[in-house]
């Protein structure tokens, strides 16, 4: 089930991204809808891939080689099922709330708090699964693969929970307990090892497992197998500062996690030399076999994947890469050649094992092979010569010192060629998954399922005579699956709670700066539309401390003005230029123009039209719970405002609205398009303030 | 940066977890055998018994299963 799932999933989600590629050259194609703008449908790629493609992949192999690997069943049938049709209900959450702009804004964990709390049930069921079938196992020695699941077990939990602490508003809505600078760190925290121990951790364990089955041959050293889970697990946590260099974080995190990410290179490389050397030997069968091929290339992106990653994490290389399309190739060589061809090998085996019959065409396996391999290099190789490409422009600067290419834009045109050839990457990808599905359904039609293999082994021995003194935790615990489960649960949420309420009362220690204030009732309810409507997607808010930024942006960011940032949105591309100081550089109108039609104010874009903002009315009956929510972690709000907020907002509405007639723009106080002016206007306006020279 | 306080001892933790499992699998001799796991993985139970012909390495005996060890 988990298969068939991970299969539909994969074309859902790939169709998306392909969806979204699209728009990066046709902005029309969200067809006039604000479901199906770019910055609301990118998101529903992210998680479709991750969550619902991958996530059920994951589920697939474990569930098929925990049983093997133990020579034990699942522990659970109900929780077997329950974890299914769970997982698919969340995945179906995340469908309807993201294009509707539910979003908490954080990368990979935009799923609103009810969804989350469902994701924290459903992986609890899980890993009673899966560790009560660890423990019932009849076969002692635990192989490396299992090593591998319950790293991620363990891990994603703790980063789940961690990462989503959040204040809710109401049903659909909710604050990050952290804010700014603290809670990108926390986020990339979280988004690191949501790489490293979903999409890494899992298919390293069923590489493990599914390589050697399907190669007939044993792994190339068990010993490096070991070596390698232990070292990768313990350095890969430190390496989420990487995505925040030249941020405010402080220099020493920065290091840290440039360090990390260096030695991250051997252990990673242990796994893909482990992987290749398993081979050797029997190049001669990955030359007829396609279910080879797709692990060989996928090891091997797995590889390039991992190298290229620690080099991008140097500060030297990052300065130039940070933001721009070189992250989205890195991103798409592991995600389409490690994780999507490690599936596509896994099921081009499972599904004929499966269904006691052969696959039904292996000339059509080859051919998806030979499509999704054109794909990943279609997809990656323009999006480098795009990366360079801006990166440079916007680092040019002309002999009397000046930026050379001082309107963004003039970068975009640049690259939009090789926008179009990087859909046709995923296209041909997307092309070669639909391929793969008609070979499976194919398969299945001829074959017959095999709901269950009988499998005898006889059981472990119970009552072995432990060695002299046997450790009182044995006795307790480690025979007693459930009581395990239920303690180990507990201490993590007692550890949580401890960790949580100091935290919420602790003031934060970021350097604060005297002038910057809270966003006004009017300004939270834009900032709230600005996450809604997935603009963190294509502009970033932070400004780094590079000539060529501050020459273009102003200031470079400084940790004090994100303090009441809840969630931060500091952004992971530039799409479009950084937002971070656009405050009052341009007039009101600019704005209502610009969000109503993108290419009015800057021909040739392709910002997708906002077009709804200027007709929806705001919903300010939401204002009292947001301050409310927003001063419980931690922003300042007079006690009561939420009483009178909502007169600030409509007295702040009607000023903007003036000042708009006045620029010739007519327009009613209660609409979407002002709170979201004011949002836009009031960003780092605050410390220009300090300044008393008239530069504006 | 209070917060670094919260992602450090939670990542602290989580490794202590798995560092206790690391001596919990080092003392129950999980580590004992590097060479058989890797050659035991390929077999299938319901399937008749086989190694793969051009491995080097002596065939496990059935026993070994049956009795387990520590």
């Amino acid at each position: 089930m988990f298969a068939i799932a991970s299969v539909i999933f994969g074309i859902v989600g790939m169709l998306v991204g392909l969806l979204a590629a699209l728009q990066l050259y046709m902005p029309s194609l969200n067809m006039g809808l604000q479901y199906t703008t770019f910055g609301r449908i990118r998101p529903l790629h992210t998680n479709a891939v991750i969550f619902a493609f991958v996530g059920n992949a994951i589920f697939m192999g474990i569930y098929y080689s925990l049983q093997r690997l133990c020579k034990a069943p699942m522990y659970s049938k109900l929780l077997s099922r329950i974890h299914f049709w769970g997982w698919q209900l969340i995945i179906v959450a995340a469908a309807v709330t993201l294009p509707l702009g539910i979003t908490t804004s954080k990368e990979y964990a935009e799923l609103e708090w009810p969804i989350d709390i469902a994701i924290a049930l459903v992986w609890v069921v899980f890993g009673i699964n899966m560790i009560g079938t660890i423990l019932k196992r009849r076969e002692r020695h635990i192989y490396v693969a299992i090593w591998f699941y319950l790293a991620t077990l363990i891990t994603i939990a703790v980063l789940h929970i961690v990462n989503s602490f959040e204040m809710p508003v109401s049903l659909f809505k909710s604050y990050s307990l952290y804010a700014g600078v603290q809670d990108a760190l926390v986020q990339w925290w979280y988004g690191h090892n949501a790489v490293a121990f979903f999409l890494t951790t899992p298919y390293l364990g069923m590489m493990y497992y599914f390589l050697p089955k399907a190669a007939e041959r044993p792994v190339y050293s068990y010993r490096l197998s070991i070596l390698h889970f232990w070292t990768l697990i313990f350095i890969y946590i430190w390496a989420g500062p990487h995505h925040l260099l030249y941020s405010t974080l402080p220099d020493w995190a920065q290091s840290l996690g440039v360090v990390f990410s260096i030695m991250l290179i051997a252990p990673s490389w242990g796994g893909m030399i482990n992987g290749l050397l398993t081979l050797r030997g029997a190049w001669d069968k990955v030359r007829e076999d396609p279910i080879l091929k797709f692990m060989v290339v996928a090891v091997t992106c797995y590889g390039m994947s991992t190298f290229e990653g620690p080099m991008l994490s140097l500060k030297n290389v990052n300065a130039i890469a940070h933001f721009s399309d070189w992250v989205v190739a890195h991103v798409h060589i592991g995600g389409l050649g490690w994780n999507g061809f490690m599936t596509f090998g896994i099921l081009y085996w499972l599904i004929p094992k499966l269904y006691a019959t052969p696959l039904f065409s292996k000339k059509l396996a080859n051919l998806h092979f030979w499509l999704g391999t054109l794909g990943i290099i279609f997809y990656a190789v323009p999006l480098y010569f795009s990366a360079l490409v801006q990166t440079l422009m916007w680092k040019e600067f002309n002999s009397d010192g000046l930026l050379a290419y001082p309107n963004f834009l003039e970068t975009t045109l640049q690259i939009i060629p090789m926008y179009v050839f990087r859909s046709v990457g995923g296209g041909l990808y997307l092309i070669g998954a639909l391929v793969m599905v008609y070979n499976l359904i194919k398969t299945a039609a001829i074959g017959k399922f095999i709901p269950e293999e009988a499998a005898e082994a006889p059981a472990l021995t119970r009552d072995y005579t432990g060695h002299a003194g046997e450790h009182w935790h044995r006795r307790i615990f480690e025979r007693r699956p459930l009581q395990l489960t239920i303690a180990a649960t507990v201490v993590i949420l007692i550890g949580g709670a401890v960790e949580l309420i100091p935290t919420f009362l602790i003031e934060s220690n970021v350097p604060t700066i005297a002038s910057v204030k809270p966003y006004t009732p009017l300004e939270v309810q834009g900032r709230d539309i600005y996450i809604r409507e997935g603009c963190v997607g294509c502009h970033s808010q932070l400004i780094r401390p590079f000539r060529s930024e501050t020459a273009r942006y102003g200031e470079y960011s400084k940790s004090g003005e994100f303090v009441y940032d809840h969630p931060f949105l500091w952004g992971s591309k530039r799409t479009g230029p950084d937002l971070q100081r656009v405050g009052k550089k341009y007039p009101h109108s600019w704005h209502y123009h610009h969000m109503f039609e993108p290419s009015n104010m800057a021909p040739g874009s392709i910002m997708p039209a906002y077009a709804w903002l200027h007709e929806q009315v705001l919903d300010t009956s939401s204002t009292p719970s947001k301050i409310n929510a927003l001063r419980a972690v931690g922003v300042p709000y007079v006690a009561g405002y939420e009483n009178t907020a909502n007169q600030d907002l409509a007295k702040q509405a009607g000023e903007i609205t003036d000042q708009l007639k006045a620029e010739g723009v007519t327009t009613s106080p209660d609409k979407e398009i002002i709170a979201l002016i004011a949002y836009l206007q009031r960003l780092g306006t605050d410390i220009k303030m300090e300044k008393t020279t008239s530069s504006k | 940066m209070s917060v670094m306080i919260l992602l450090i001892v939670f990542s602290m933790l989580t490794a202590g977890v798995f560092l206790l499992a690391f001596f919990w699998a080092a003392q129950t001799g999980q580590f004992e055998d590097s060479i058989t796991p890797s050659l035991r993985m390929l077999i299938d139970d319901s399937e008749p018994e086989s190694l793969p012909a051009d491995t080097s390495i002596s065939p496990l005996t059935k026993t070994e299963n049956a009795t387990g060890k520590i």
